[in-house]
């Protein structure tokens, strides 16, 4: 099970780094584009919506994998104070919320894109469906939900790595 | 009734130490159910992803991946360097270094515990040596961080551009003047005390070696020039800066200095994609609760009683610092702005407040929530990355903390403070 959970991490990673590459090289380049000639910047007049829809990728992705280094906000002091059995207690009970709420947001995302893909809505430059936009919602909370389950039943102590020196 | 309960429930996620999205977000859900039932479910996703999907947003992600790249050791100790060489020798030196030191990495970095981080570490050891007391030092580096919000580019006010349409320009103009008053502030207060403390300072260095020093960190400096030039010069919107910075810190390390292959390329994008997310995910379930505040008619109720208690603007102010500590003192900053900005902008507004002195006020403020217990996020950064117990940063912030509230009171109070470097430059 651990190891499932690497694998997947390592592949969210390399997902992750790829987007942010991607969209800081295109956005980039369209400045350069810009800079040479305005009739080439009306041609790629879709980059600022592509930059956006892998902005919005990027963040959903990077929600499990976050839990998993601990890195979600957390105003943990009252928490690491408690004595062990109500403290472990207390975070059984936050992994079961996180389950709950992100396990719900999952299940009526998938019935949002599906209803987006119905519509038939297309996004104004690049003329895809914005179902690939809200299915980014499911996806990122599925992987979320994955994470609390796991963390419900110890598959791994995501409290350990916690540093509020990676909070920014 | 229903709303009391909603809020206590809010209260005890968040002091049991719920991730912030879960305190901001199951909330979001009860409000939704409990008062906007005849609403369609899709609003709840469509307002997630709109907290998301914004062009003016589109610049976090890229001053992140940017402030990652350049957080190696070297660029803080290149500037702290340049900054040595310029006040090291005069009276309380390595005091003045510390805080320029702070405002210099601020203009490369948006983040302040970022600053404490990177800062801290270079310079406690020099503050001990050159005879400061353990508190002074540490309560000098925490709140002198603060700066890196304030001076461009600052990750929070980007955020409260987008809440309210501000321009992130002017924002940043102002962000600018403010940051330096808090560090001209905090140096009134180094040099007070070194007046009446014998503090010790270096030799002064010879023109020659500044200029070799000058020429190391020239590198760093042209973060700033293509962010504030490009911007001013109206070369660059401030999303196209923030990518043409990433482009820069690429080929400064790892052409100039060599220090980053492909494969560091990775890791760093990687760690700034999580970082984005753990911010954007803030913003997405602020935009729900942001929404409900708005649908609920939050605002118009303050301004009512805002009317009842026949308040100026004066005193409307007042009670914006007064509830901006309180939340700062709490919760996150992100939070803080997401939840307060929608309800209050709009009274502001209706006050004929300035949008970019209010956004200052807001900032500002949030600066001070940041270095004040219980929960102020840069005391913790502090303590883990010098090893210095908790209560003894706490018994060093506390003078900063009244020399900070005294900047707050001047900021709120005299306007053109924050609004004239803007005029000046964007008419």
């Amino acid at each position: 099970m651990k190891a499932v959970l690497e694998t997947l991490g390592r592949v969210e990673e390399f997902l992750l780094a790829s987007i942010m590459i991607v969209m800081t090289a295109l956005f980039a380049g369209s400045v350069l584009v810009r800079a040479l000639s305005d009739e080439l910047f009306r041609q790629i007049a879709w980059v600022d919506e592509a930059t956006r829809y892998l902005m919005v990728w990027m963040v959903f992705l990077g929600l499990g994998l976050a839990l998993q280094r601990g890195r979600h906000i957390a105003m943990g002091s009252l928490l690491e104070r408690l004595p062990r059995l109500p403290q472990s207690l207390v975070r059984k009970l936050i992994d079961l919320a996180g389950l709950g709420f992100s396990g719900f947001i999952a299940w009526f995302g998938t019935d949002i894109a599906l209803l987006v893909l119905r519509s038939g809505q297309a996004s104004p430059t690049l003329g895809v469906t914005t179902a690939l936009l809200y299915a980014a919602l499911p996806v990122g909370f599925a992987l979320l939900a994955i994470r609390y389950l796991a963390s419900l039943f110890g598959v791994f102590d995501r409290w350990a790595a916690t540093s509020p020196a990676d909070a920014h | 009734m229903l709303a009391l309960i909603i809020f206590l429930l809010a209260l005890v996620l968040l002091g049991f130490g719920f991730e912030m999205f879960l305190v901001l977000g199951l909330p979001g859900l009860a409000i939704k159910a409990g008062y906007f039932g005849a609403l369609p479910d899709i609003v709840v996703g469509q307002k997630i992803v709109a907290g998301i999907n914004q062009s003016t947003l589109l610049a976090i992600p890229f001053f992140i991946f940017a402030a990652e790249l350049m957080a190696s050791g070297r660029i803080a100790r290149d500037l702290t360097s340049l900054v040595k060489a310029f006040l090291g020798h005069r009276a309380g030196g390595i005091g003045y270094t510390t805080i320029a030191g702070c405002a210099a990495f601020g203009a490369v970095s948006g983040s302040a515990p970022a600053t404490v981080a990177a800062l801290g570490r270079i310079m406690y050891p020099e503050l001990i040596k050159a005879g400061y007391r353990e508190r002074f030092a540490l309560g000098l580096i925490v709140s002198s961080a603060e700066t890196a919000l304030l001076i461009p580019p600052s990750i929070t006010l980007i955020i409260y551009g987008w809440l309210t349409g501000t321009s992130i320009a002017g924002l940043f103009a102002g962000g600018l003047v403010i940051g330096i008053f808090l560090a001209l502030a905090f140096g009134l207060y180094v040099f007070v005390d070194s007046i009446f403390s014998d503090r010790k300072s270096m030799p002064a260095m010879p023109w020659g070696e500044r200029l070799a020093v000058i020429r190391a960190a020239g590198w760093a400096l042209g973060l700033p020039v293509i962010i504030l030039g490009g911007i001013y010069g109206g070369i660059f919107t401030p999303t196209e800066a923030a990518a043409v910075s990433v482009v820069y810190a690429v080929l400064v390390e790892a052409v100039v200095y060599r220090e980053l292959g492909l494969r560091d390329l990775f890791r760093v994008a990687g760690q700034a994609a999580i970082t984005n997310s753990v911010i954007f995910i803030l913003l997405g379930m602020g935009s729900l609760v942001s929404y409900f505040i708005t649908l609920g008619q939050f605002p118009a109720l303050v301004i009512d009683f805002m009317q009842t208690i026949g308040a100026n603007w004066l005193v409307f102010l007042l009670i914006v610092n007064v509830l901006f500590l309180l939340a700062g003192m709490f919760i996150d900053p992100n939070s803080a702005l997401l939840l307060l900005v929608p309800a209050l902008y709009p009274v502001a507004m209706t006050f004929g407040i300035d949008p970019i002195h209010f956004g200052l006020i807001v900032c500002l403020n949030i600066c001070i929530g940041m270095i004040t217990p219980p929960f102020g996020l840069d005391i913790f950064v502090a303590s883990s990355t010098l090893d210095k117990p908790v209560m003894t940063i706490i018994a060093g912030v506390w003078p900063f903390v009244l020399i900070n509230i005294a900047t707050l009171l001047v900021v709120t109070y005299v306007p053109q403070l924050s609004t004239f470097l803007p005029k000046l430059i964007l008419g």
